[in-house]
Parts: C-alpha cells; sequence; structure tokens
C-alpha cells in the first residue's frame, strides 16, 4: 500500500508494491502539487498587496472645510485598490492584513495659515499632520504615514484641511498603502 | 545511494535498483524538507510584524510642562495589532524587540488648546529610540540616558485653538542586541491655556521591515 510525506502528500510505493510507470507519475505529480503549493507562496512574498494613487491637478479647497483629495492617475496597484473611475479619493482593501498608509498634499493658496492632511478609514480619522499656523505662507507641504488593521471592503481616504486667506488649491495629492503584515 | 552535490537529493547507485521503494521514500522526504524550509522562510518574510499602541483623549496637558509617554503623559493602553518576528507586544510599553533588522516607527497626537492661545507659542513632538533606564529632565534627556534615535516634528507658531496635528517617524535598522523603548513626548509652551487631546489623540506604531539582507533596491 502506498503511503506519503506527512506535509505536501508526496506518494512513494512500499516494498511490497508494484513499482510502475503508474506510480512514477503519480510521485511527479505530487512533487509538482508541492513545488506549485511553495511558488503560491513564493508569489505572495514577492507581490505584497501594493497601491498609489496621485494628481498633480489642482483641486480647490473650501477655507476650513475638511476635504477628501481626489486623484486622478494610478501609479502602481497590484491588488485592485485603486478604481478611480468609480471613486476617485480612495484606495479599497481587497486582501486582509496590516497595512501602511501614506497620504502627502501640497497646498497653494494666498496666504496659507495652515493645512493638514489627515488619514481616515472607513469614513473615521485615525491619524493627522499639520503644517504651519501663522499667515503668509504661499504654499505647505504636509504628509502622515500610519498602520491600519483592514479586511476587504475598507477603504484609505486622505482629507485635506486648508485655513488662510483667498482660495486655497492642493496642487498635489498623493495616497500609497502597502500590506506590511498579513492578519 | 548517492547524493547531489548541493541539495544531497538521493539518486540510485548500481546496487540500489532491487530498493527502488526505499529510493522513492528517501527522495520524498527530502524533498518536502526542502520545500518546507522554503515555505516557512517565505511565511515568515510575509509576516515580518507590525504594532499599534492607541491613547485615549482627552488628557489635558498644562502649560509649560513637557510629558513623555507612556509614562508622564498617558499610557497606550490599546495595542490594535501584533503581529510575528518578535513584536509580540504588550500594553504601555512601545518597545523595538531584540531582533536586528530595519524598524519603521511613528508617532501621532493631536493637540487642542482648551482656550485661549498664546500667539505664536510652539507645539512639539518628539519620538525617541532609547536604551533602557531612560530618564528625562524636562525635553532632554538625563545625564547617562542614550538617544539612539529622535525624530522631531513641530509648530512653532501656533495661534489657533483648532488644533495642533502633529507627526514623527522614521526608520532605525536596530542592532537586535537589546530591546530598546520607543518613546513620544509632547511639549507646548501656550501659557494662555491648557492643551489637550482629541480624536486621533495619539498613536505610536512600529513596523519591522526586516533584516538587511531582506531589504532590497528595487527600480
Amino acid at each position: 500500500m502506498p503511503e506519503s510525506t506527512p506535509i505536501y502528500g508526496i506518494t512513494y510505493p512500499c516494498a511490497t508494491d508494484v513499482i510502475d510507470a503508474a506510480a512514477f507519475q503519480t510521485f511527479a505529480n505530487d512533487v509538482d502539487s508541492a513545488i506549485a503549493t511553495v511558488n503560491a507562496v513564493s508569489t505572495d512574498a514577492l507581490n505584497r498587496p501594493a497601491a498609489r494613487i496621485i494628481n498633480f491637478g489642482m483641486q480647490a479647497l473650501v477655507n476650513g472645510a475638511s476635504t477628501a483629495a481626489i486623484y486622478d492617475t494610478e501609479v502602481f496597484d497590484n491588488d485592485g485598490m485603486a478604481n478611480l473611475g468609480v471613486s476617485n479619493d480612495r484606495l479599497t482593501v481587497q486582501t486582509a492584513g496590516t497595512y501602511l498608509v501614506m497620504g502627502n498634499t501640497r497646498i497653494d493658496g494666498a496666504p496659507i495659515q495652515s493645512a493638514s492632511v489627515g488619514l481616515f478609514k472607513n469614513g473615521t480619522i485615525n491619524y493627522r499632520a499639520k503644517e504651519g499656523d501663522a499667515t503668509g505662507f504661499l504654499q505647505i507641504l504636509v504628509g502622515i504615514a500610519g498602520v491600519f488593521d483592514a479586511v476587504p471592503g475598507d477603504f484609505f481616504q486622505a482629507f485635506l484641511i486648508y485655513r488662510g486667506g483667498g482660495a486655497g488649491n492642493a496642487t498635489f495629492t498623493e495616497l500609497s498603502a502597502r500590506m506590511v503584515n498579513r492578519p | 545511494m548517492r547524493y547531489t552535490d548541493i541539495h544531497d537529493i538521493p539518486c540510485l547507485g548500481d546496487e540500489d535498483y532491487p530498493a527502488v521503494a526505499l529510493y522513492m521514500q528517501e527522495l520524498a522526504l527530502r524533498i518536502e524538507a526542502d520545500l518546507d524550509a522554503q515555505q516557512t522562510a517565505l511565511e515568515t518574510f510575509l509576516d515580518t510584524g507590525s504594532a499599534i499602541w492607541a491613547a485615549p483623549a482627552p488628557t489635558n496637558i498644562p502649560n509649560g510642562v513637557t510629558l513623555g509617554l507612556p509614562d508622564r503623559f498617558y499610557v497606550l493602553n490599546i495595542v490594535q495589532n501584533v503581529g510575528g518576528a518578535g513584536l509580540d507586544q504588550t500594553p504601555f510599553d512601545p518597545t523595538l524587540p531584540a531582533l536586528r533588522g530595519w524598524y519603521y516607527v511613528g508617532a501621532n497626537v493631536n493637540l487642542v488648546a482648551t482656550g485661549a492661545v498664546t500667539a505664536n507659542s510652539r507645539r512639539l513632538l518628539r519620538l525617541r529610540i532609547t536604551t533602557l533606564g531612560l530618564s528625562f529632565t524636562g525635553l532632554d534627556l538625563a545625564p547617562g540616558s542614550q538617544s539612539l534615535a529622535t525624530f522631531d516634528s513641530q509648530i512653532v507658531t501656533a495661534n489657533t485653538a483648532l488644533g495642533d496635528n502633529l507627526w514623527a517617524g522614521g526608520t532605525y535598522f536596530s542592532d537586535g542586541l537589546g530591546v530598546y523603548p520607543v518613546h513620544a513626548t509632547v511639549f507646548h509652551d501656550n501659557t494662555s491655556s491648557l492643551d489637550t487631546t482629541l480624536l486621533p489623540a495619539a498613536r505610536i506604531w512600529i513596523v519591522y521591515m526586516g533584516d538587511s539582507p531582506d531589504i532590497r533596491e528595487v527600480a
């Protein structure tokens, strides 16, 4: 009666078994399956879910209002997190895990008092960074990074707050997410 | 039985043909051992480890006082996630484990003045990786205490009570020879009122990125 290895189930004959071409084929197929299993893990390791979306266009911001940053360019996405044609303000998690999320923006105004960017998951703020709080800035760059647990369907957004005189515009926005841990 | 040069995979010698069954068994077990070692290494690489500590809010901070996280400010008492690679963290104790490699650390705090704001007053968040036995003298370290890395973020001209959100962080390569506390300290010199913390109140997070052989530069 053939036996098999304990982890991958590679079948091999025992001394009393008939060893024919079929036995060798079964053996080869089992080895093939084991290699495929390890290759799948290797593919996971080399392709952790990650995405980055950006926008170099101008996005008008209302003084003092919290506004979701919008994006028009998908730089990288190996897990279908970005779908800018449907929702141009977010990355939606497809694979459960812990994610390192980063948001950056450049805000122009005349003049700017302060600018901030916050990282949200499912509409709730988790992290926020602010620069400035005095009059006279013409441009402020501000960024933030944070770590989130997420499951499929969760979505990350960056919300911008501009305070100052006159019109304020985001002239660059960036949102990226990369899985750093499996669940 | 003979063996290949690199992975010691068995192959039949002239004297072994009566023992084909034994050969196939040994071959199967050797292939399995090599594949299993590779899979274990890959899964360890995938599960590198991360941890997040979150603090409750609000906590009032008297003006001009330097307060440290977690010991003199408030405890970071919610560990939202723990991962592998030695990052089995306990509450109240943001620490790099005794594990050699690159870490990405960050801290975020949201300070809000409870009343009037002193013009052009300062808000500072200082994230430090230190040796054990650390003690503070105000914002600085006491003699004999050693800081291994410091990441600062500050607003030097705070003028409103609309919130001052600070985040500081960066990468650090740990030699893994000891566990190293990760401290966050906040400071403000708003003498017109207290500052307090509002949601998102304060967080410290650590992500283990891997040992140096695992760090690759890609185009």
